[in-house]
Formats: C-alpha cells, structure tokens, sequence
C-alpha cells in the first residue's frame, strides 16, 4: 500500500471547554490508495498523558458493527475524520489519531495544552 | 476480500459521511475529573441503586440485572466506586453521528433464487428444517421489512438507542445503514424462489435497533436489547458487533448472563481486528455467547478474523451475499456476516426441540473439522445437518 499522509489537529475552544480532534488523510502519491476499515468504526481517537496514561478514547463504550468497510483514496484525495473530547481536564497531554483500518499505520499525534 | 469497484464520487460520499461524523453526544468526561456530567452504567448490589439514584441527575434507564444508565457529575464517579453496594462504573462512551459508509458490492436482482455459498457450505440447504416458531431477534441497525425476501416475516421492531444519541430518529426497528438487513437475509431469507435463501427461512424476526445509521452504538443500548429479548422470551439473539475497548464490558457481561439464565441463545461475532491473537472482545468473548470466526469459500480463516478465548465455532464470513436495503442484494464481509450462518442453526435446533444448553452444545459437538487451531475456528465450521441428526 502506498503511504498516506496524516496530520492531526487539536483545537481547544477559548474557556477550555472542549477539544476538537481533526485527522486529515491524503493521498499524496500519484497512484489510488485501497484501504479496509475494520468496522463501522472508521477513525479512532485518544488522548494522553506525559505519563503514558490514557485518560480518553473515543471507541471507549462503544460497539461496532463487524463488516469490512472498503474505501479508495485517489490520489490528491483527502478525507478529514473529527470527534471531540467534552469536559477536558487542564493538563499538558498528546492527542493521538489513528484510522481504524485493516493496513494499520494510519495514525498522528499532536501535543496540546488545555 | 474483493473490493468494490467504487468510483470516486461514492468515496468522496463515503469519506464526506466520515467527515460530518463528528461527536455531538452529550460526552463523557474523564471518569473522577473536575467539571461536567457523565453518563455511565453502574452495576449494584441490594440497596446500591438508591445512592445511584441519589447521585444522579437523569436516570435514563434501570436494569433487570441490578444495574442503571444514568447521567451524574463526573465528581461522583469515584464515590460510588468506592461503595461496597456498586459493583462497578463504567463510562458510557460517546456515539457519532453520520451516514454509513459504504462497503458493499450492489448485486443485481435476479429473476431465480440464488443460494448463497455460505449456506451451501454450512449444509443449509441439505435439511428440510425451516425454524417455523421460533423467534429469532437481530438486535443491529434494523431490518428492512419491506425486503421482498424478509416480508411478512418481522414480528416485531423495537428501537433501545437512547435518548442522548443526536441525529433524526426512524420508526422503530427500521433499519437505515444495511447491517442488520444483511444479518437477517442470512439467518432466514424466506425460501420463495427469488432473492436469496438463508439457514432457516421460516423464524419470525424481530427487529432490534440499538446502533445507528452509522453502525455505531453503546454498550447501554446493547445491553438493552439483549434484556428486551430476556423480557420478551425470544430464542435466539443474533450480535453481529463487538465493543474494541477492555473495559466498558460489564454491563454487557451482565446483560447476556441475565438472558443466558433465561433461555436465550446468544450469538455473536468474534470481531474483524485480526490477525492478531487473544484479540476476542465483547460480547463474542463472554461465556454466555457463542463466539463465531469467520472463513471464507475455500475454508481459509479470513484473515480479519479474531482468533483466541470466545471463538467457539466458525462460519463462512467473506464475500456473503444477502438482503440489501429495498430489493437490494449486496455482498459484505466480516465476523458480522459469519455470525447470523450460527445464528439461524440455533433457530432450527431450537424449532426440532433443543433447549438452550442443548441447542449450544450440539452446534460446537457437530462442527465439522477444517484443520485449523482452535483458536481460530473454535470446534470448527458450522454444520447444519450434523447438528439436526438423532
């Protein structure tokens, strides 16, 4: 499989009230790149700690329905994956994003503040 | 697997459903951290559930099985940890809202009854079986009971998927993604020379919504379904979903004991995070379900499939064609597909006169060996005559 290229966004509204996570994939190869999602679960999303301690998971208390899910990214596409952690504790953590794909690798980390 | 030939424009629709898949659900906060309400589930010892109810703002739902989904500020999470009377909190988690995106091969409609190769290999068509009586719930995104090959058969159609899930509600049981009607065209697509057939084409359904059109759900609304077919004194519960996190199960473990206890067959998906090893999560894993993987038509163990404790048994998963949204038929692949092959076995021991410990026992004694680890396949592949022989 050709490379897909990730970056993560964090943004943290003014009073600290919530942050936004959004995982942009692009293929930036000049060839189509096939991926499998595992489930109906596409993207996943956590945050932690300096400490290596997860303190949230979007997938966390969730179920998902077990069916392959085949996507095609060709090439200059894009595709942007968003979720929000609610009532964040302040504290210095790294946010990690990753597709829930059956090629593994898709993932970015970004550290933030809130 | 094969992929679907799809065309850009369907991945861009995909994609731009994932995009707009953004969390909108009343959330959770870090259980034990300072500000905000939190749903959780909350399982209880006698005389727990009132300093439950105390501390919560909404109670949104109470259990049969000695738990409740409520909603309270997050500083209390840890207090009633600490209880003697409260087994455990667990966080409820946070759904997204969001079309479904796509994965399925559309195949086109024919004239002539095509049985699919899964229930070929799995000897459904070698019996005379059709599981007339019994009740069979798909507890999933819905059924589509306007599908020519399900018509007339849906019993009944419920919804558990909570109040606090964003998005525009259906009527109960309807199903808008094409899971659950995919799951239910395998279990029992009527016999009527069109369409397609499944293992046992004469159960009566009854349609469960408990994810939503995006195939995404909670543990809470999980276990409420599975309760509803306890209440309900259904047969046989067909979970084609997996949770993907070690904890947030406990609710689950409880729900499917209480309906275990209670006569029910449950049955449900091994989970598609393979390869990989001890990777069975719940509800596949608990004792109280058969655990099925998935192969494919040369007998391989699809690769996606989970292997270690909870798989019990195996059933064609790859390429399985069955009933679409409308009149469709589309091919899908997974542990979710492999499942409802078990399920609708389950459905015609339950008919011959099985009871529930029989009915379970007969399925994995009859399973025909593929030459694979346990692990993999559990007892081995499905085998519908074997399990019917006297």
């Amino acid at each position: 499989m050709a490379p897909l290229d990730t970056s993560l966004e964090v943004t943290v509204d003014g009073n600290g009230g919530r942050v936004r996570f959004t995982l942009v994939v692009e293929n930036g190869s000049h060839e189509a790149v096939s991926v499998t999602f595992r489930d109906s679960g596409e993207a996943d999303f956590a945050v932690v700690t300096d400490d290596g301690e997860e303190v949230w998971r979007l997938s966390e208390g969730r179920m998902f329905a077990q069916a392959l899910q085949p996507a095609e990214f060709a090439p200059g596409e894009s595709a942007a994956f968003e979720a929000e952690w609610p009532d964040p504790e302040p504290g210095d953590y790294t946010a990690v994003g990753e597709l829930r794909i059956r090629e593994g690798g898709i993932r970015a980390e970004t550290p933030f503040s809130v | 697997m094969e992929r679907g030939g799809r065309s850009r424009r369907s991945v861009l629709r995909a994609i731009g459903a994932g995009t707009a898949a953004v969390g909108l659900g009343a959330g959770v906060a870090a259980a034990g951290d300072g500000g905000g309400t939190t749903r959780v589930n909350v399982g209880v010892r006698p005389g727990g559930a009132s300093a439950v109810r105390s501390a919560a703002e909404t109670v949104h739902r109470t259990y049969a099985f000695d738990a409740l989904t409520v909603s309270l500020p997050a500083t209390a999470v840890d207090r009633l940890r600490a209880r003697e009377d409260v087994r455990y909190v667990e966080p409820d988690g946070e759904v997204r809202v969001g079309d479904v995106v796509g994965g399925s091969d559309l195949v086109e409609s024919e004239d002539t009854q095509t049985t699919p190769y899964g229930i070929e290999r799995v000897g459904g068509r070698s019996v005379d079986a059709t599981g007339e009586g019994v009740h069979v719930a798909i507890v999933d995104t819905g059924i589509d009971a306007t599908h020519p090959d399900l018509l007339g058969r849906v019993g009944g159609s419920w919804t558990t998927v909570g109040s606090w899930v964003a998005g525009t509600p259906v009527p109960a049981g309807q199903d808008d993604n094409d899971h659950g009607t995919h799951v239910a065209g395998t279990v029992g697509a009527s016999d009527d020379g069109d369409g397609v057939v499944g293992v046992a084409p004469e159960v009566t359904f009854h349609a469960v919504k408990a994810l939503t059109a995006a195939g995404i759900g909670y543990n809470a609304d999980l276990a409420r379904g599975i309760e509803l077919a306890a209440e309900r004194g259904w047969d046989v519960v067909n979970l084609s979903v997996e949770t993907t996190s070690e904890a947030g199960t406990r609710i689950l473990r409880d729900a499917c004991a209480f309906a275990r206890e209670r006569g029910v067959v449950l049955v449900a998906a091994a989970g598609n995070y393979g390869p990989c090893t001890g990777c069975v999560a719940a509800p596949g894993s608990l004792s109280t379900t058969i655990g099925v993987g998935a192969t494919d038509r040369h007998d391989r163990v699809a690769a996606f499939s989970a292997t270690g404790r909870g798989v019990d048994i195996a059933a064609p998963g790859v390429d399985v064609l069955s009933t679409g949204l409308g009149p469709s038929y589309t091919r899908k692949s997974g542990t979710s597909m492999a499942t409802p092959h078990v399920t609708g076995a389950a459905a015609l021991l339950r008919a011959a006169g099985h009871d529930p410990a029989r009915t379970e026992e007969r399925l994995l004694a009859t399973a025909e060996d593929i030459g694979h680890d346990g692990v993999e396949t559990g007892e081995g592949l499905l085998d519908v005559p074997a399990a019917l022989r006297r």
